[in-house]
């Protein structure tokens, strides 16, 4: 009877297979996924099919003897009910579990960070279905039914997960509900943060499926499942109660006020927010904004004592852009985005006073571009039209003739093409390039193979040298070889109206030798030159393995360079060096990172996060700031 | 050999078992008749535990172990897919049995290889009795199997049977609607209604205590006599007698005729029905 079991499970199993292979590569042939790879694209598949496949293996049974009418052969076979329960689950669950170490191993293979749920959650959601899917096998005698009525149980099971913790935090902190389910669990759920011990709240929640399933299955028989859903009703809900009772009790005993998040600004200052309120150390004093109604997701942009924090109001009906004064300090809502854009944006970007964000999703070819004035909060709407769909971000804004405008780059197949955006909504072609294009010094850059081209929009002294002219060269455009994929990095990517820059840094990504060499690029001269010191660094750092690297560049003339490095899934070192006249000297190193370990880089310095410490250094040297109200 | 104690069972909260008290001995052959509904199929079920009783219990005698029940449901039903081949090594693998003879199989010509779902029913019946057969079974419980096998193979069949329990002093518990084919074979008689059993006689006895009276369509029975079932046409009267009693004969001037086991039966599910209209 094993035999036959594990005989039938392995023919579905085999077909899984085929299908979990062959599918990516028909969809490969058939072009929309020709930019992933086939392994990537298998690994996504297989995540999703395998959940679809396993919950098949639950709901299926008794599926083929009911459909065989076998049922009384099978029940009057020389076996106890709970050993033929064993002999059909048995395999089922030995399948599953193997299934799960493909996923675990395709896992290990597929380099950080690219699945699309952390291996926890995807544990926790995987044989929470497979069970679900098993217990309610025999409730139902239609496999689609069945299988509908799993997905509704799941989501009911996954929901009520949530809601635990969220009414708790609403009873005990007064926390608004969204906030608290968004912060507290559904995105550590899907995400991946939640601790081990989560699991015993999860079995809490299991456990009534799975009793209600083997008492019930004692009274199993040929009889209409209207019987057997009775009884196992009749088992179920009371369990269930006590189950939910339970995962309360337990979810209380782990409960802490939802996790907070450091930015430390260029004053020194630490801002420091959670759902519960948004705090502002400074030194010896701390001032608090009880923000119940705000959950700043990041801080984007710092304009002096003005930080622009996102907000992304769950369950989403709305995503909202904050203005914290950190001097008052005062949060307030600068734009709220409605509607079905409310993730379809990009930006923002800030200009003076005017915030800038271009609505619409990159699948469609018209955009609407949002123009903010962050004090009298007024509203100037433009509308990009383009002739493909594409992808649109501001990467400089400037001032000319009295007149200000906005730089646009329209990212579709071919390349990017670049344009300029009156205020008054005329537009200006500038041409096109093969790289995302960059502003800087009232100098417009795009590419072509391994040539940039430099054009002048707006005067100023610094760029006046060599737009003086030469021959080949209009007064006003200027060419130069800087080698293939060279592109210059941003200095703030979401702030437009920055200084004046003596040199700005790029960089040629390899990404099939894992290599990356930096140049900087003369402003006044035109001179390109090789960072060596940190390309040597980089070098040496690869060698030892598959290094990461950053360049951070917190004001003009301040230069840090960060490396770090991962070994099995957690970050194994960090090291911070400042680039100082050609050379590096490291600040501060820290090996063995734990698990948990957070570190932030902000432009007053660096932020490293452990369970029950928090350490701030500042820059440039990386002192450690003390904040004595910090607890 | 069986002995069921109060056993009870209900569909939803409708009653289909109610009550039951009775035993069954070594090498028996029970034929159990009844209405449609009465609880006849269940009642096998559960002796075979396919359905677990609401309460009650049915106790086996010691030594007689699930691997020597054989069962055949109505539905004839079993594994689809199997070949022939393939659901002999099954059967006889989880049942342990020494081996297995497939003499019937080769008398109806079945193709080893073909698949069950392929086989007619008279010939999936005989092939599912010759799995149990290998079982060497000393319970046998039949629903309701016979009806749709052709007349050949019934004789077959029953000759089977008849080897069977010969060979191994099988009881045999049937669940029948025709019984003309199998009127000389059962020696006890039970009859259900409504969840319970309202006839538990030996064969002979019962066709002692059921008699027919014939009469003209002006005729008329005393009213002192216990009708069973009465049956009319234009041209004759019938009622059924039970329970008749020698005395009868000379208390009445009528003439008691006898009946055979296929018309017993039809009276009494024929005064369920009438029962039932009034």
């Amino acid at each position: 009877m094993l035999r036959k079991e594990f005989s039938e499970v392995l023919k579905q199993s085999l077909f899984f297979i085929l299908l979990a292979v062959t599918i990516p590569f028909g969809l490969k042939i058939v072009s929309a996924y020709r930019s992933i790879t086939y392994f990537e694209l298998f690994f996504s598949l297989y995540q999703i099919g395998v959940l679809i496949f396993v919950m098949f293996l639950g709901n299926s049974l008794f599926l083929w003897d009911r459909k065989q009418r076998a049922e009384d052969y099978l029940l009057s076979l020389p076996y106890t009910k709970l050993r033929l329960l064993g002999i059909k689950v048995l395999p089922r669950w030995t399948t599953a579990v193997f299934f799960y170490l493909v996923f675990l191993l395709l896992y290990l293979c597929s380099g950080e960070g690219f699945p699309m749920a952390s291996v926890f959650s995807f544990t926790y959601i995987y044989f929470s279905l497979f069970i679900i899917a098993l217990t309610l096998s025999l409730c139902l005698e239609n496999y689609i039914i069945s299988a509908v009525v799993t997905l509704l149980a799941m989501a009911a099971f996954l929901w009520t997960i949530c809601l635990i913790p969220t009414l708790l935090s609403q009873w005990l902190y007064g926390v608004d509900i969204n906030l608290a389910l968004e912060n507290l669990l559904l995105m550590k759920f899907y995400f991946g943060k939640l601790p081990l011990s989560f699991i015993a709240i999860i079995a809490c929640l299991l456990l009534p499926f799975s009793a209600a399933f083997i008492f019930s299955f004692k009274k199993i028989g040929i009889q209409p499942v209207s019987r057997f859903n009775k009884q196992y009703f009749k088992i179920f809900v009371p369990l269930l109660a006590a189950g939910v009772v339970l995962a309360s009790l337990l979810t209380y005993s782990l409960f802490t006020p939802g996790d907070k998040t450091y930015y430390l600004t260029e004053g020194r200052r630490l801002i420091e927010w959670s759902y519960m309120a948004v705090r502002v150390y400074d030194g010896d004093s701390v001032a608090e904004i009880a923000s119940s109604s705000f959950k700043i997701n990041s801080i984007l942009i710092e304009a002096g004592d003005n930080l622009y924090a996102r907000e992304f109001n769950f369950p989403g009906d709305s995503t909202y852009f904050l203005r914290l004064d950190i001097k008052t300090p005062n949060i307030e809502t600068v734009y709220k985005l409605e509607g079905r854009y409310i993730s379809g944006f990009t930006g923002p970007w800030l200009f003076r006073n005017t915030i800038a964000i271009v609505e619409g999703y990159p699948g469609e070819a018209d955009k609407m571009l949002h123009l903010i004035d962050v004090n009298t909060k007024e509203v100037k709407k433009i509308k990009l039209q383009h002739t493909s769909r594409c992808q649109v971000n501001l990467f400089g804004a400037d001032e000319a003739g009295g007149k200000r405008f906005w730089l646009v780059d329209s990212e579709s197949k071919p390349g990017h093409s670049v344009y300029r955006l009156w205020e008054n909504g005329e537009k200006e072609e500038l041409g096109t390039s093969q790289r995302f294009p960059f502003y800087v010094n009232g100098v417009l850059i795009t590419y072509a193979k391994d040539m940039a081209t430099l054009r002048k929009l707006v005067p100023r002294g610094i760029t006046d040298a060599w737009a003086a002219g030469t021959a080949g060269n209009a007064g006003n455009v200027k060419t130069i070889r800087v080698g293939e994929g060279l592109i210059f990095q941003s200095y703030r990517s979401h702030e437009l109206d920055n200084p004046p820059l003596k040199e700005i840094i790029g960089a040629i990504h390899d990404r099939n030798n894992n290599t990356k060499k930096y140049y900087s690029l003369d402003m006044e001269n035109l001179e390109l030159r090789e960072m060596k010191a940190i390309n040597d660094q980089i070098k040496q750092s690869t060698r030892r393995g598959p290094g990461w690297m950053s360049l951070f560049r917190p004001t003009p003339d301040e230069y840090y360079y960060i490396e770090y490095k991962w070994k099995n899934k957690r970050l194994d070192y960090w090291k911070i060096y400042a680039f100082n006249k050609g050379e590096l000297t490291l600040l501060k190193e820290l090996p063995f990172l734990g698990r948990q370990t957070k570190i932030a880089v902000c432009r007053g310095g660096i932020i490293i996060r452990e369970p029950g410490r928090l350490n701030v250094y500042a820059f440039p040297d990386l002192r450690e700031l003390k904040f004595k109200k910090l607890k | 050999m069986i002995e069921v104690t109060d056993l009870s069972f209900k569909f939803n909260k409708k009653p289909v078992l109610e009550n039951i008290n009775v035993r069954f001995g070594e090498g028996e052959f029970i034929l159990i008749a009844g209405n449609n509904g009465a609880g006849k199929s269940t009642f096998l079920r559960c002796l075979t535990g396919v359905l677990t009783p609401l309460s009650g219990s049915v106790h086996y005698q010691e030594g007689l172990s699930k691997q020597r029940i054989g069962f055949i449901p109505d539905r004839l039903g079993f594994f689809e897919n199997f070949t022939l081949k393939k659901a002999i090594d099954f059967h006889t693998r989880v049942f342990h049995t020494d081996g297995f003879d497939d003499s019937l199989l080769k008398e109806l010509e079945l193709d080893l290889n073909s698949q069950v779902k392929t086989l007619s029913v008279g010939e999936r019946t005989l092939f599912l009795f010759s799995l149990i057969i290998a079982q060497k079974p000393r319970l046998l419980l039949m629903d309701e199997i016979l009806h749709a096998v052709d007349a050949y193979l019934r004789d077959v069949f029953l000759d089977r049977l008849l080897d069977m329990i010969a060979q191994y002093n099988t009881t045999v518990i049937a669940v029948n609607h025709t019984f003309s084919e199998i009127e000389k074979i059962p020696e006890r008689v039970l009859v259900m209604e409504n969840g319970r059993f309202i006839i538990d006689e030996k064969t002979d006895a019962l066709r002692e205590k059921v008699k027919k009276i014939e009469l003209e369509p002006n005729g008329t029975v005393p009213d002192e006599l216990p009708v069973l079932f009465k049956k009319e046409t234009p041209y004759i009267k019938e009622y059924y007698v039970y329970p008749f009693e020698e005395r009868m004969k000379a208390a009445f001037d009528v003439k008691f005729r006898d009946l055979n086991l296929a018309d017993i039966l039809k009276s009494f599910i024929g005064g369920y029905y009438v029962k039932k209209r009034v």
